[in-house]
């Protein structure tokens, strides 16, 4: 296909679809109980600050206290946990806190908002006439574009509602500072959205009714947790990518970023190619 | 000029069924044609197929002489009007237009004027703000038509376009496609034979997924068996009395002044019926208004099917 048509179909469908998100009751009520989530997240910061005052935040890595535990981490063989505990002390409350959160809601604010991403032009009939006029390819990435950037443009926003929160309660960090790891939390991120929506749409691009879908993705999620007792590393939530999402402690981050938009990649694949095979 | 549409040795099943059996067949550029079958025959599925809804399992289709994908990847269109056809229920009939205009290509100001010219074409432009679902079954099919005229496609494939459509919706629906002929391709299935006969000039038969027979409309109906119908002011006398003097000929009654007279052509030629019948008329003193040479294109179906 002539790349500009492609390209044009895939922004007509993903300005649509934005419009059309736009109007579902089940959007607007996801969208509330995303925007809830932030309440949470930031009443949970407060509290976090009222009881601890900043400490948390500042170890004094010289003090006898810290000197002993360090001793009893190594005697018990617990240093990379340790470090990682100390990584995340050298990151302002609002954007860790925050961070965690994201990562607990936000497959389940993908599943409800995405699972209807192809779902429901296969319940409603209007796949048809979309595929006369754009090609299944155009379709597919038309559409997952659309919720990509819904998603990234509110984490974005809502990771610039905590880089302030963060500057006002945590004067200990420079705004530099506390910039750099509020953009480096966005970073890792984005591939973890792509991963969660790729997963959802895969689901959706086979599921006859949105409704199926959505309970298929948290089906998928919870036997992914299942598998993960045993060999977190065969799923999404290998220990090591998880860490990364919050610690900056060593080569986490990067094992995040990394391992996510493979798994993002992954999943997209999946999706397509089901999509581009299946009958409508 | 290549036809229009080309199946070759298409094939699809569906678990067990086959639904397309090896199915070839062309439609000529610039031609009416029906596609005609009975239920379950595989016209459906034959439309499915080219519009991409589902997949071939064997065979090739080309439009224009060039293979199906690569026509549609070069941002070929075929306006198709599917059998289900289900809408955005929510959205005016303008909007949805509208995005297929610009799926097409189009931009913002070309895509505004072509929704207006298909809204116009089909009637439905003082509904342009009406949602889908509030639109009348006759007005969904016009739309379901509109959004097949979408970028001027050169070939439209129509399935069950006039089912449950009032007489007056019908006769514009004709008027449509006469507005189109000669300027497009137009693949129509229906189960109203008559209405295809009238409307189209080429023809399609397909059985069990396969194809029986195909030809300009003409052609297919000057068949083994002929029919004469005669109409007269009033019918004053038995055609009991008539079918003595033609055995062998099927006469049937249509009303108080019409009559069919069918028969073999291996057996009677045209002259000699009319000139039998003609004066049978004019000996019981009835004033013969019309005669018509015809074969229906039913009867060439049932015919081709060996029914």
């Amino acid at each position: 296909m002539a790349v500009g048509l492609f390209a044009r179909q895939v922004l007509v469908l993903c300005f649509d679809e934005l419009h059309d998100l736009m109007l579902r009751r089940r959007s607007l009520l996801s969208l509330g109980f995303y925007f809830l989530s932030i309440a949470a997240s930031l009443w949970l910061i407060f509290r976090v600050q009222a009881v601890l005052g900043g400490g948390f935040a500042h170890l004094d890595t010289s003090s006898p206290g810290y000197q002993e535990l360090s001793r009893l981490v190594r005697q018990w063989g617990l240093e990379e946990a340790f470090a990682v505990f100390v990584s995340m002390s050298q990151v302002p409350d609002a954007l860790w806190i925050f961070q965690i959160f994201s990562l607990l809601w936000f497959p389940t604010l993908v599943a409800l908002i995405s699972c209807d991403l192809v779902s429901i032009d296969i319940y409603r009939g209007t796949l048809r006439f979309l595929l006369l006029r754009t090609s299944r390819a155009g379709y597919f990435f038309g559409k997952m574009l659309s919720h990509f950037l819904l998603y990234v443009i509110l984490q974005a926003l809502s990771t610039a509602l905590m880089f302030l929160i963060a500057l006002r309660m945590d004067p200990a960090f420079t705004a530099a500072e506390t910039a750099r790891l509020g953009l480096q939390y966005f970073v890792v991120f984005v591939p973890f959205i792509w991963c969660m929506l790729a997963a959802t749409q895969w689901i959706s691009s086979w599921s006859r009714r949105p409704m199926s879908a959505m309970v298929r993705a948290h089906l998928m999620w919870v036997i992914f947790l299942v598998v993960a007792v045993k060999a977190s590393w065969l799923t999404p939530f290998w220990s090591d990518m998880v860490l990364g999402m919050f610690s900056p402690y060593g080569a986490y981050p990067l094992k995040a970023l990394l391992g996510y938009a493979a798994w993002g990649l992954g999943f997209t694949l999946l999706g397509y190619l089901g999509f581009a095979r299946r009958d409508v | 000029m290549p036809d229009a549409l080309t199946l070759k040795n298409v094939t699809r099943r569906f678990g067990k069924i086959l639904a397309v059996n090896g199915l070839s067949m062309s439609v000529p550029d610039k031609s009416v044609c029906a596609f005609v079958g009975a239920n379950g025959a595989g016209k459906t599925t034959t439309f499915s197929l080219v519009g991409e809804f589902i997949r071939l399992h064997a065979g090739s289709i080309e439009v224009f002489g060039i293979p199906l994908r690569t026509f549609r990847a070069r941002g070929g269109i075929i306006g198709l009007l599917p059998q289900d056809m289900q809408y955005f229920e929510d959205r005016t009939v303008w909007r949805q237009l509208f995005l297929f205009a610009r799926l097409a290509g189009m931009a913002a100001v070309e895509a505004e004027g072509e929704v207006l010219r298909v809204l116009k074409l089909v009637r439905l432009d003082d509904k342009a703000g009406a949602t889908a679902g509030d639109l009348s079954h006759g007005m969904r099919v016009r739309l379901g038509v509109a959004q097949a005229l979408i970028g001027q496609p050169p070939l439209i494939m129509l399935d069950e376009p006039t089912a449950g459509l009032d007489p007056r919706m019908q006769v514009e629906f004709r008027e449509t496609i006469d507005a189109l002929r000669g300027k497009t391709t137009i693949v129509i299935s229906s189960h109203d034979l008559s209405q295809l006969q009238e409307m189209c000039d080429y023809c399609c038969m397909i059985d069990r997924g396969k194809l029986l027979r195909q030809g300009p409309m003409g052609q297919l109906l000057s068949g083994s068996v002929q029919s004469l119908t005669f109409r007269v002011v009033s019918l004053k006398a038995q055609l009991a009395g008539l079918e003595s003097l033609l055995p062998g000929v099927d006469i049937i009654q249509e009303d108080g002044q019409t009559f069919i007279v069918e028969f073999a052509l291996s057996k009677y030629k045209v002259p000699e019926v009319n000139r039998i019948v003609l004066a049978w008329l004019l000996n019981a003193g009835m004033e013969v208004l019309e005669v018509k040479q015809t074969r229906s294109l039913e009867k060439a179906f049932l015919e081709a099917t060996g029914h």
